[in-house]
């Protein structure tokens, strides 16, 4: 289940923001960068689940595609270990 | 005529007397009287000698008494013979002593995006007993974490008195060179304070990342609850 923090994080990854609890009222915006509404806050508690599968899938699949380059390159899977991959 | 009182021996006639001089005997017994109300008097302690709220008598010398001005508050009574009454008003000898203990604990999920410090929520605020005493502040910064996003990402901390930033606990901590989320880590620390006052003084913990952007959370969870302690030491 999505925490206000988690929702801030996704709809405003650049920051900008100090939030206490989970509510939009908790919200303090500290400078002008883009911030976000109570609605589209509200709704993105329904939308994390979603988006956080998507941000995992999309490092799944970087941190293969990067795997298989290094093996390309000859390295075996005890050097890629040895690398902490 | 022999019939003494029965707790001054006032001499008066007995019931079987022939009183034959009426005046002479008032003249004794009055005189009795008068003089036992002026032994009395001189013995005693006039209420005038007291001024205000708080005065108390002492003795100067041998039957001798004096008024002493109640002290200042939280000061008590203490024995001192260059004093005229041999008593003075003075702060209590609490050296060393804890005096009072304040608590305070904070549950609540703060999260800070921005590179600007912001209450982590965990205050508490001790109203010290005496000028001259120490605080000790023992505080644990639970749920402490950091977001994914950037590999430099970390969290300041700093313990303020009032708005004066009297120790920074946690510069760099969770800091580890990745991006990698770190959730539920604890920043403990003390610090002996001298904040000279009796006024309520307000302790509370604040923290910041100073990439400005990536998430750094307290009490990240709700079952992270932090605490904060004050001890008034007497000095």
């Amino acid at each position: 289940m999505a925490t206000g923090t988690n929702v801030l994080e996704m709809l405003l990854p650049e920051g900008g923001w100090i939030l206490i609890g989970d509510d939009f009222d908790g919200i303090t915006w500290v400078d002008d960068r883009p911030r976000c509404t109570k609605t589209q806050f509200e709704a993105g508690f329904a939308q994390w689940d979603a988006w956080k599968a998507e941000q995992d899938a999309a490092l799944a699949a970087d941190k293969a595609s990067a795997t298989a380059k290094l093996e390309a390159l000859g390295l075996t899977a005890d050097d890629l270990k040895a690398l902490g991959l | 005529m022999a019939n003494p009182t029965t707790n001054y021996g006032f001499v008066l006639p007995t019931p079987s007397d022939l009183v034959t001089d009426l005046p002479a005997d008032f003249e004794v017994a009055l005189q009795g009287v008068d003089t036992q109300m002026k032994t009395n008097a001189d013995a005693a302690i006039a209420k005038s000698i007291v001024d205000a709220k708080g005065d108390i008598v002492a003795a100067t010398a041998a039957d001798t008494v004096s008024r002493l001005a109640v002290g200042a508050n939280n000061t008590v009574l203490t024995a001192d013979s260059s004093t005229a009454t041999g008593l003075k008003w003075a702060a209590p000898a609490g050296g060393g002593k804890v005096l009072q203990v304040v608590n305070a604990t904070y549950g609540t999920a703060v999260s800070n995006a921005t590179s600007t410090f912001a209450d982590t929520g965990l205050t508490a605020t001790i109203t010290p007993t005496l000028a001259t005493s120490k605080i000790l502040v023992i505080f644990n910064q639970n749920g402490v974490s950091k977001g994914t996003g950037n590999a430099s990402s970390r969290i300041d901390m700093r313990l303020m008195r009032g708005a004066t930033n009297i120790l920074s606990v946690g510069s760099y901590f969770l800091y580890d060179g990745t991006n990698v989320e770190i959730v539920g880590e604890t920043i403990s620390a003390s610090y002996l304070d001298t904040p000279n006052t009796t006024s309520a003084t307000t302790y509370k913990t604040q923290f910041m990342n100073p990439v400005n952007g990536p998430t750094v959370v307290c009490q990240a969870i709700n079952v992270h609850q932090s605490t904060i302690t004050l001890l008034e030491i007497g000095a």
